[in-house]
């Protein structure tokens, strides 16, 4: 039976999760409402509600969006693209193969947004140019971004937080997650390049096509970098970001956490560059640290009252205490779970429950959280709505006249995200074999 | 010869009207050729496969939306000298036609160059030149006019800002002084204007300029107010054909706007005005009489 006093905060959490899955408001506003809903119901008090904040998450994601803000502003991102454009010379596999690869690896080290916001309309003007149907290379961007961004512990969200709650530090994440995660994206070239090998065929044979896609690639050429690009604020910005990727990597050495080296970095980035910071200010995505500030509050609510404890008990407990059996399920529920869910708010949910789960069942080599992130941060890759890159990329394609459905996107991204899952089965099946 | 396919081609237009826009005839013309150098190495076919190819290639350019006359100039140039060298294997094929482009080029920039130098003349100390479509030509008299220390402003008449940027950032790097100004405000500056500097795209067998959109307003205002018209052109530009030949790109389209209320909207891609409105028609060989000189 479910205690009583967990009835509100569970019914709240579900009020708020409908809200967020159906968008009936913005998903800050709602989970802020969830909290007033908690506060005014004397469920929590003020103090443990800013208590259940996990401040290094928060400062971890405002601290990368700064220096990723200002990294936006010296042009690198676009002169990358650029270059990788010309690389390209119009040819539809490579472009497939090329733009998946930089984005797969800039998505390990930005977030997944911002990676997309820059290469898809570059992407997209190549495509069209060329004569091409974007939806495909759109959809394979989307994809790719997951799959890069599950490789670190700053690449995507639920690592991110999956990192600051378990204390796993950045090279663990990139040496438990980077094989699987580049696996997986050359699991997702290949399939591509085999499924849709008709979408692909080289242009090297017409004179006409190539001479097309030369002249459209001086026009990408001439558009894009018609910016100034300011060479010393460029080399402070990425002077910066590889400052804060090594101290993630020596983070064991300095025991200084990731979110305080972000949040330190960030702020000696806009001294060294002077950029202002009411400008910077902007590139933070309030929205997104209020909505994870409120989830922590709601999840914690639910955790103090032994909700969380009972879905454990009652739900994953009873699966046994095979280890393997565990660690698949985690890892698949939470793969379709985040086809059609929001992967933050479920990672955050999961995580007590995973906690509980390792107090009865010990897993070694922190499997089982690895089970979650893989889980989560490929699942997103299942549906249109999986993940925020996904719908992201989609508007772009959309405002340029490609819709892409919610079943366009399934048919191209489904057996991909399966492809990944089994992979991710067969991996952590051998880590498990071999750690037992 | 197969012909392309309307998809192809409206993908051509659209690239080459927009590169037109942004860089002036000149430096398209050479942006293609060079394109089709660049595409020539990459291509993959067997020798006599290659003037199919070509052909393919120049009869495209032939039907852009608008003709782009210099290039379509070059590219008859071209196959005609590549023309004896068929037959022979990929490699010399290649080879002849990397060369006979690379000349083509050089050919199309020595004119500018000395086009530039006549356009030099053009521009005296304490002239206020009014500018508006970008033209590699102008841009660079205007620079050389700078660097060799002659005073003078411009006053650029703004259009779409991505046209306009193409015009104001060189100059402004330059440390010459201008002034931007809406173009539908000519009126309140004609009287400070000493001259109109201007390029085109062509200009026809029947006395006909093509210039970028807007530009014919403003030469009717100027030649009103007798401000004079240098307009700087290559001989590359004069066209075998009418003006009503030269493919002018017409678009209608709606516009909807936040109230609901839509309009319908045609659009040119280009103007068209009499030439006999020119006061300068200035070549890489000269000053040509005031209006269009004879077709090549």
């Amino acid at each position: 039976m479910i205690p009583e006093e967990v009835f509100l905060p569970v019914v709240i959490f579900m009020l708020v999760y409908l809200a967020i899955t159906f968008d009936l408001t913005h998903k800050a506003v709602a989970a802020l409402l969830g909290v007033a809903a908690l506060l005014i119901a004397n469920v929590v008090t003020e103090h443990q509600a800013v208590g259940y904040v996990d401040f290094e998450t928060i400062l971890l994601l405002m601290g990368m969006m700064i220096i990723v803000g200002v990294l936006r502003k010296s042009g690198v991102f676009t002169l990358i693209a650029v270059r990788i454009a010309g690389m390209t010379q119009g040819d539809p596999l490579k472009i497939l193969i090329l733009f998946s690869l930089v984005t797969g690896i800039a998505s390990a080290f930005l977030d997944n947004v911002t990676t997309v916001l820059i290469m898809v309309p570059i992407v997209i003007e190549l495509t069209v140019g060329m004569g091409l149907d974007p939806r495909l290379y759109v959809i394979s961007q989307a994809v790719v971004s997951n799959l890069g961004g599950t490789a670190t512990l700053i690449g995507d969200p639920p690592n991110i937080i999956i990192g600051s709650k378990t204390g796993l530090t950045f090279n663990q994440f990139a040496v438990h997650l980077s094989p699987i995660a580049a696996i997986s994206m050359l699991a997702m070239i290949l399939y591509y390049g085999l499924v849709y090998r008709e979408k692909f065929k080289p242009i090297n044979t017409s004179l006409l096509k190539l001479f097309s896609v030369q002249f459209l690639l001086e026009k990408i050429r001439f558009d894009f970098l018609s910016l100034d690009i300011d060479r010393p604020f460029l080399m402070k910005a990425l002077g910066c970001l590889a400052a804060a990727i090594g101290l993630f990597v020596l983070q064991t050495v300095t025991k200084i956490t990731p979110g305080i080296v972000a949040m330190t970095v960030a702020m000696i980035l806009l001294v060294m560059t002077r950029v202002r910071i009411e400008d910077m200010l902007h590139e933070v995505e309030w929205g997104t640290l209020l909505f994870f500030a409120g989830l922590f509050i709601l999840v914690g609510s639910l955790e103090a009252h032994g909700a969380i404890r009972w879905v454990a008990e009652n739900i994953f407990l009873k699966i046994g205490h095979n280890p393997y059996v565990i660690t698949l399920t985690v890892l698949w529920v939470s793969g379709i779970v985040s086809g059609f869910l929001d992967n933050i708010p479920f990672t955050i949910t999961m995580i007590p429950i995973v906690q509980v789960i390792l107090r009865h069942t010990p897993i070694p080599h922190h499997i089982l959280w690895w089970a979650l992130s893989l889980g989560a941060c490929f699942g997103g890759n299942l549906t249109l709505i999986g993940a925020s890159a996904n719908i992201v990329s989609a508007d772009m394609a959309k405002r340029q006249g490609y819709e892409i459905s919610f079943f366009e996107f399934f048919k191209a991204s489904g057996a991909v995200t399966l492809i990944s899952l089994m992979l991710c089965s067969v991996y952590l099946t051998i880590f498990l074999w071999a750690s037992l | 010869m197969k012909k392309t396919s309307r998809k192809d081609m409206d993908i051509l237009n659209r690239l080459f009207r927009e590169q037109e826009d942004v860089l002036g005839s000149t430096q398209t013309t050479i942006m293609a050729l060079e394109c089709l150098r660049r595409s020539l190495r990459l291509l993959k076919c067997r020798a006599d496969e290659i003037p199919r190819q070509i052909i393919e290639v120049s009869g495209a350019i032939n039907h852009t939306e608008p003709r782009v006359i210099p290039l379509i100039h070059l590219m008859e140039r071209f196959e005609s000298e590549i023309r004896p060298c068929y037959g022979k294997d990929v490699v010399e094929v290649r080879q002849a036609a990397d060369r006979i482009l690379a000349d083509n080029i050089a050919c199309i920039e020595n004119h500018r160059r000395e086009l530039v130098q006549y356009g030099l003349s053009c521009v005296a100390d304490d002239d206020v030149i009014f500018l508006h479509s970008v033209s590699s030509t102008v841009l660079r008299i205007l620079l050389e006019a700078k660097a060799s220390g002659r005073r003078f402003r411009v006053i650029v008449l703004k259009q779409a800002i991505r046209k306009t940027r193409q015009v104001i950032l060189p100059l402004t790097r330059a440390g010459i002084a201008i002034r931007t100004v809406p173009e539908y405000s000519l009126g309140h500056f004609v009287e400070e204007a000493t001259r109109f500097f201007l390029g085109a795209i062509s200009i026809t067998q029947d006395n006909q300029v093509v210039a970028a959109a807007g530009a014919g307003s403003i030469v009717g205002m100027c030649h009103l107010h007798h401000v004079p018209i240098y307009l700087f052109v290559d001989s590359l530009k004069f066209s075998h054909r009418n003006a009503a030949d030269q493919q002018i790109h017409h678009k209608t389209f709606t516009r909807r706007h936040d109230n609901g209320w839509r309009i319908e909207m045609s659009t040119q891609s280009h103007d068209i005005f009499n030439a006999a409105l020119v006061d300068h028609l200035i070549t890489e060989m000269g000053e040509r009489g005031g209006g269009c000189g004879e077709a090549d």
